[in-house]
């Protein structure tokens, strides 16, 4: 990795930290700026991700409690659900992991569209309510 | 002793169960995209309609062992030498510090958005 590669990884684990998103963004750059395989782009985003949220938990645990029992439930599910998923990956054609891949970023960007523009009509809205009492 | 659920209880666990195991076969497929339906998935448990902070941050809590084990279905080529790791780990852990700091502290309504629009632009491309 050059010290290029490293500000993009760099800055996109900083989106990442703060909430903003950021799955999938290195995807994007490892294939389209690298030209790294598909699925080798796919193993060093989960080694990037797993860092970034590594690091980036304990302070927000700080601020903010969670439910041990439920997440610890969750993760064994989804465990379970990344087998299947890996699974899956290594009998599809890349092209076809790719063109998922694709569908998955216009779902994730979609939605992350939709939910802060909620948050912002929300906060809007609270604005007005606490300026007419 | 029987243990009798209401049908609240139900949906829920239902839903925990169903959203984990789709959130575990993103990340396995995909390496990516996992974390936000596990973050609406749980947003839901916790009695939200959205997203929750708490919701987000036990998505967080709960997709980084599901990344561990995506992981190990990749194998471990020559991209996973020591120095490659490092070159990728070090940024990474430095970026999600200061993302977690950063966050804490500005609005990130437009960042989002121009986020988001990339990704869009970003997943079209990849589709073409």
């Amino acid at each position: 990795m050059s010290i290029t590669d490293m500000i993009v990884i760099y800055t996109v684990a900083l989106l990442a930290g703060t909430g903003v998103g950021g799955g999938g963004l290195l995807v994007i750059y490892l294939t389209a700026v690298l030209s790294m395989r598909q699925a080798e782009a796919q193993a060093i985003n989960l080694i990037f991700f797993i860092f970034s949220a590594a690091a980036a938990l304990p302070y927000h645990i700080k601020r903010e409690k969670i439910d041990l029992k439920i997440t610890v439930f969750c993760a064994a599910f989804g465990i379970f659900g990344s087998f299947i998923g890996g699974s899956f990956r290594s009998i599809l054609p890349e092209e076809t992991v790719r063109a998922i891949f694709g569908a998955m970023l216009i779902a994730t960007g979609t939605v992350s569209l939709f939910k802060r523009q909620k948050e912002a009509e929300v906060s809007v809205s609270a604005d007005k309510s606490c300026k007419n009492v | 002793m029987e243990v009798k659920l209401t049908a609240k209880e139900k949906t829920v666990i239902f839903a925990a169960v169903l959203g984990s195991i789709a959130a575990g076969f993103m990340n396995g497929l995909l390496g990516a995209g996992g974390g936000i339906i596990l973050t609406f998935v749980l947003s839901y448990i916790f009695g939200g309609t959205g997203i929750s902070r708490s919701g987000l941050i036990s998505a967080m809590a709960a997709i980084l062992p599901i990344s561990l084990f995506s992981l190990m279905t990749y194998g471990f080529g020559e991209y996973f030498e020591p120095g490659f790791l490092l070159s990728v780990a070090v940024p990474s852990a430095l970026g999600g510090i200061s993302g977690a700091f950063v966050g804490a502290r500005i609005k990130s309504v437009w960042l989002v958005r121009i986020f988001a629009v990339l990704v869009i632009y970003s997943g079209v491309r990849m589709l073409i």
